[in-house]
């Protein structure tokens, strides 16, 4: 695979500032801390239940939901396989509406794009939509530094931005806020202009909307992302449920949309499919409430919309992953499945992932972007239960993806001595029954003795085992009897 | 940015080796037809307020335009709203008599409250309103005000988003498709109504179609 993309990524990273900054590395010590997090823990829980009942219920009525899953994957598949096609036919069909395509390959060359289109007077302020793909390379930094006041719009990404945080889930970025937490933001920033302290829910999202309201209002530019580029038409597909994108899309004098490459799609029929998946996959939501399509500028007569529509095609490393083993994480549409019914996400939150995107579409997609090196650990952060690959609505192999991972780290030799050894050991005593036998019984039997001489015995379990220690500091390991299950097997054959 | 267009498509193109003038190979698949557990209703009004009212639109039911007047100022009152409107500029809506409400046919501002808008068509599966914007039709009617009141008439109604496509015949800047009124769940993950877009999507059905 062309490294080209990871120097300028490291290059950037050094060039722009902290958002960016790939923590992913220092996964164990995040991830151990977001689990003795009680704080994150109630908000997981509580987040984890509502969407994985919701999207339960809206899928199994859709009898044929498994018929749009593979619709998807077809879709996708072919798409990608004629990315230059539809990339170029969607591009010429904005230009037909009036719009003008920018591309970029990397995320310093969109940061330039943005800030060219805004470099000019009277632009001092921009409203910005939810937008993952600009997480990527941390263009509100870059745009604050060169002096313009950037606004996220969306009720959670305006949370984070106050707290100065990242997005925690790509879908709900502020999952791990308490509401407490947001009365208390609140109140440090909104207080100078005279609001009062909010405690209820509504009060809460009712001071939000005539904040922002303002900021909508005076906006000289609105950045938003886009779900679905319909390739056909030119049409940028934009799913929101508060609104907020459409008022960023339309009260400003100048639209920019940045999304990336792999989310062309061929044409109107085709995005009605995708819709089925992506409400329901989502937020359990059959439909989500704004889903806007945008084609170019205001026309000639029209009351209202902006006077530019600029489109920012991101590569970003997606054409190193085209044509390589995880091309499939391509088809991600982003909606957050995997992650909800991840055991690990959910135990750990998004920070910890430490980058962009968690959850297992996080695991797989981040080394790519950032470098194996630089995230070791995301493919170990998988217990391989296949719950992910089993809601994922354009049917990606996660897991499949995540353990080619961890055969490359292999053959990289990306892997700690001590898991090296452990593995060449266990290597030795699997292939030898009769070794591997006489250990396990030799193991439960010394347990058993163990047990006996403490406290163990009685309560059933351990609390602590020598050179265990990482195991048993999270859970109990439960007393073995006497003699392994092998034994008392061929025992009991015996007898009969 | 010619070079990095020429970068990214040649990136794509060697890696898929194609060139620019390779043709597809098989065309896209097509989208499935939905199928329900629990059948909708096949009466397209039923299915439409049944859907509408289920993501928490409220609805009712004319047998004219005529008598739309009357049923805004039902619905103002009932919310406790001013009963000053501003209607998006459409030639059907501004030639009714609007009998004592005050109203304006014009583009919004942020000091609005209400606005009265025309459906382009309605669709039944999901109990969305398809608006296609025009002069006619501009956009901040849907999202600026906080409370939104659509007229949809009968005859406007399809079944699911793929009949809807073929209606629109020449291409508008945007298609808003509609779906209840403005929530978030941001906060606790628990849904609060209202949060940029409107507070209350009242839909008024014109029986315009004799079913």
């Amino acid at each position: 695979m062309p490294n080209s993309w990871l120097i300028l990524t490291r290059a950037r990273q050094s060039a722009i500032g902290i958002d960016m900054q790939v923590k992913s590395s220092s996964f164990r010590t995040t991830a151990t801390k977001a689990l003795l997090d009680e704080d994150l823990r109630a908000a997981m829980d509580r987040a984890e239940g509502g969407f994985v009942d919701t999207r339960k219920q809206a899928v199994d009525e859709l009898v044929n939901f498994q018929e749009y899953r593979e619709f998807a994957r077809s879709t996708k598949n072919h798409v990608l396989a004629h990315l230059d096609y539809y990339l170029t036919r969607f591009e010429s069909n904005v230009m037909a509406s009036g719009g003008q395509v920018h591309w970029a390959s990397n995320g310093e060359e969109v940061n330039r794009i943005v800030l060219d289109i805004c470099r000019r007077p009277g632009i001092d302020k921009i409203t910005k939509g939810k937008s993952m793909v600009s997480e990527e390379f941390a263009l509100n930094a870059g745009l604050e530094a060169a002096g313009l006041e950037v606004v996220e719009t969306d009720l959670g990404e305006y949370i984070i931005q106050l707290a100065e945080e990242t997005p925690s889930h790509i879908i709900a970025p502020a999952v791990h806020k308490t509401k407490q937490a947001v009365t208390d933001l609140f109140e440090e920033h909104h207080r100078e202009a005279g609001y009062p302290r909010v405690v209820e829910r509504l009060d809460i999202v009712n001071q939000a909307r005539q904040v922002l309201r303002d900021h909508f209002c005076t906006a000289d530019v609105g950045i938003t992302g886009g779900n679905f580029l319909i390739a056909d038409t030119g049409s940028i597909a934009l799913i929101t449920n508060e609104g907020n994108g459409d008022l960023t899309a339309n009260l400003p004098d100048i639209h920019i949309v940045v999304t990336s490459i792999e989310k062309v799609i061929p044409d109107m029929q085709a995005l009605g499919g995708f819709l089925r998946l992506l409400g329901r996959s989502a937020t359990g939501q059959i439909m989500s409430v704004y889903t806007t399509l945008f084609n170019g500028p205001r026309r000639i007569d029209d009351l209202d919309g902006p006077g530019e529509f600029h489109v920012v095609l991101v590569d970003n490393g997606r054409s190193g992953i085209l044509g390589s083993q995880f091309q499939d994480i391509l088809r991600c549409i982003k909606c957050g499945a995997c992650m909800n019914h991840c055991p690990v996400y959910t135990s750990i939150g998004g920070h910890a992932y430490g980058w962009v995107y968690p959850g297992p579409m996080g695991s797989v997609l981040t080394p790519l972007m950032v470098g194996q090196k630089n995230a070791p650990d995301l493919p170990y952060a998988c217990t391989l239960n296949g719950r992910c690959k089993t809601v994922c609505p354009v049917m990606i192999p996660l897991p499949d993806l995540l353990r080619k991972h961890r055969n490359n780290l292999v053959e990289m030799g990306q892997t700690r001595s001590l898991q090296k050894w452990g593995m060449q050991l266990w290597f030795q005593v699997a292939r030898n029954p009769s070794l591997y036998n006489m250990m396990v019984g030799l193991y439960a039997l010394k347990l058993n003795m163990l047990a006996r001489l403490t406290s163990a015995f009685r309560r059933g379990s351990f609390k602590r085992i020598p050179l265990l220690g990482a195991w048993t500091s999270t859970r109990d390991f439960p007393v073995p009897q006497t003699t392994t299950f092998q034994a008392q097997w061929k025992r009991q054959r015996g007898h009969d | 940015m010619t070079d990095s267009r020429a970068r990214v498509l040649g990136n794509i193109r060697r890696v898929l080796n194609r060139t620019d003038l390779s043709p597809l190979s098989g065309a896209p698949p097509n989208v499935p037809s939905p199928r329900y557990r629990t059948p909708l209703p096949a009466d397209l009004v039923e299915q439409f307020s049944l859907l509408h009212r289920r993501v928490h639109g409220t609805y009712e039911e004319v047998a004219s335009l005529r008598a739309v007047p009357q049923a805004v100022h039902r619905h103002l009152s009932e919310q406790s709203i001013p009963r000053k409107i501003v209607l998006s500029p459409e030639p059907e809506l501004s030639s009714i008599d609007w009998e004592g409400l005050d109203v304006e046919s014009r583009a919004v501002n942020r000091e609005d409250q209400s606005s009265v808008t025309m459906a382009f068509a309605g669709i039944a599966e999901t109990g969305t309103l398809a608006m296609v914007s025009s002069k006619r039709s501009p956009v901040n009617h849907h999202f600026l005000p906080e409370f939104n009141i659509v007229v949809l008439k009968q005859s406007r109604l399809v079944d699911t988003m793929e009949s809807l496509w073929p209606l629109i015949s020449e291409q508008p800047r945007t298609i808003n498709l509609i779906t209840g009124p403005s929530k978030t769940a941001d906060i606790e993950q628990t849904i609060v109504y209202g949060a940029h877009g409107p507070r209350t999507l009242h839909v008024i059905l014109v029986r315009d179609a004799v079913s």
